[in-house]
């Protein structure tokens, strides 16, 4: 398979819709750690998660015609996949709230074994970020993104009025910005 | 369009983080069609939030590209992953300790069998993962899942026909008149069976509760009374009337109906002192 090869988002596009099982390998050797991150983050649970990030792939292959270039990036359309999926598969298996929060703070991430099985991702990155960001901004954007928490879950379990929800978020993620800037 | 108001509302920030709401979402997305300035802050925002998820990345497990590949290429070849996506839900039902419910309306031996092929199915499936790297062995495997897949749907297309006679049987129930039939004679006490009659259709549906097992030589027969005189409505084989819903003669009219013993085979007159339950007509 011709690793060494890149595509740009049409080209792939293109192949996914033509069923090219070569452009559909290079897909997968290129997204699938960042999808599995965003799988494994939601799920906490490695079997689970590969098991959904198979199913992804299988929605990106069979549903390439829903994705509409106009709406937004591939990635884009591939990372709400990805995290749709492994939420909807969050939410069947019933976690109570306080069992996320519980997962959040007993991240894979923080597992330093975890890292070194994984040598290929941007730890160093990672920790940068991870370091400037106070911890109620990461877990306010975590909770969100890897959690699906609604606004009102997140006000319960931050303890702070929903009204302000939104605001904080923005900050967080104003931060977040800041922060991706200077590296 | 005030953009500037949609910037510092935080709603681009809730948006990139999936904290938005459906309604939100939808205002956004109309808003960001009429205003190429207000996509592009959004377009910003969501390229870094996209940034830190990237750098969260992790390898997934060596085999899972193996798998997704024999998926689709099986895909390709036939739905059959359709059918294995089905799959374990009816297995995992057959698990379920169920219990006995009267309206029994598919026979439980169907689920057996459709749960039995779909593991063997599942099992085949696994075993030529397993077997991938060596060719010759693949084919033959991949052939003997073919078959199975095609014995499979004739199973299932079996299972659909009785799926299909039985939805139709419940609809056709709902709307049948209900006439329990209980004991006639002191000394057998405790029995029951339910005749569904439709006077439109003329059908007539039996189901047998309780009933004690006729000799081999004997049958049970269903009468409808009409102005007292017993019309035949024929005779019933016990399997079939206890395991679900036995279909009887048409009967047009019928002020009662009562079930006797009777020779293999029913009688043109029914014999009396061996009626063993029997039910008026509502109504």
């Amino acid at each position: 398979m011709g690793t060494s090869n890149t595509y740009t988002e049409i080209e792939l596009v293109q192949g996914l819709r033509a069923r090219d099982q070569q452009i559909f390998g290079y897909l997968y050797d290129h997204y699938s750690p960042a999808l599995y991150g965003v799988v494994l983050k939601v799920l906490n649970d490695e079997n689970i998660a590969s098991d959904v990030l198979q199913e992804v792939f299988l929605k990106i292959w069979r549903g390439i015609e829903k994705y509409d270039t106009e709406k937004g990036r591939l990635f884009t359309w591939m990372l709400n996949i990805a995290r749709n999926t492994a939420i909807d598969t969050l939410r069947s298996k019933a976690h109570k709230l306080d069992q996320k929060i519980h997962e959040l703070n007993n991240d894979v991430y923080l597992q330093t074994s975890q890292l070194a099985v994984h040598p290929s991702v941007d730890h160093l990155g990672l920790t940068k970020v991870l370091e400037k960001l106070s911890k109620e901004q990461r877990t306010i954007i975590d909770l969100a993104y890897y959690k699906g928490c609604t606004q009102e879950e997140i006000a319960r379990v931050l303890d702070i009025p929903l009204g302000t929800v939104k605001t904080r978020m923005r900050n967080a993620i104003i931060q977040l910005r800041t922060i991706l800037k200077q590296m | 369009m005030d953009v500037q108001r949609y910037i510092s509302s935080g709603i681009i920030e809730s948006f990139v983080a999936g904290l938005a709401t459906d309604p939100e979402v939808r205002d956004l997305h109309s808003a960001m069609e009429q205003s190429p300035e207000l996509r592009t802050a959004v377009d910003a925002v969501q390229l870094d939030m996209e940034t830190y998820v990237n750098l969260q990345s992790i390898q997934p497990p060596a085999g899972v590209k193996d798998k997704l590949f024999l998926q689709i290429n099986n895909d390709q070849s036939s739905e059959m992953t359709d059918v294995l996506a089905a799959g374990p839900a009816p297995a995992y039902e057959v698990e379920v300790p169920r219990e006995r419910k009267p309206l029994k309306l598919v026979h439980p031996a169907w689920r057996v069998v459709a749960a039995a092929a779909i593991v063997g199915l599942i099992a085949c499936g696994y075993y030529i993962n397993q077997q991938a790297s060596q060719d010759n062995e693949w084919k033959t495997k991949y052939e003997a899942l073919v078959n199975e897949k095609e014995t499979m749907l004739a199973e299932q297309k079996v299972f659909q026909t009785r799926m299909e006679e039985s939805e139709h049987m419940l609809a056709t129930i709902r709307t049948m008149k209900m006439v329990p039939m209980y004991t006639v004679t002191p000394t057998r006490p405790g029995l029951l069976a339910t005749v569904y009659w439709d006077p439109k259709s003329q059908e007539v549906l039996l189901t047998v509760h309780n009933l004690p097992e006729p000799a081999p030589d004997q049958q049970y027969q269903l009468w409808s009374i009409v102005n007292g005189k017993p019309v035949d409505a024929g005779v019933f084989d016990m399997s079939k009337a206890t395991g679900g819903f036995q279909k009887m003669k048409a009967v047009t009219s019928a002020q009662m109906f009562a079930v006797t013993l009777e020779k293999k085979g029913g009688s043109p007159t029914p014999t009396l002192a061996s009626m063993f339950v029997a039910g008026k007509v509502a109504g």
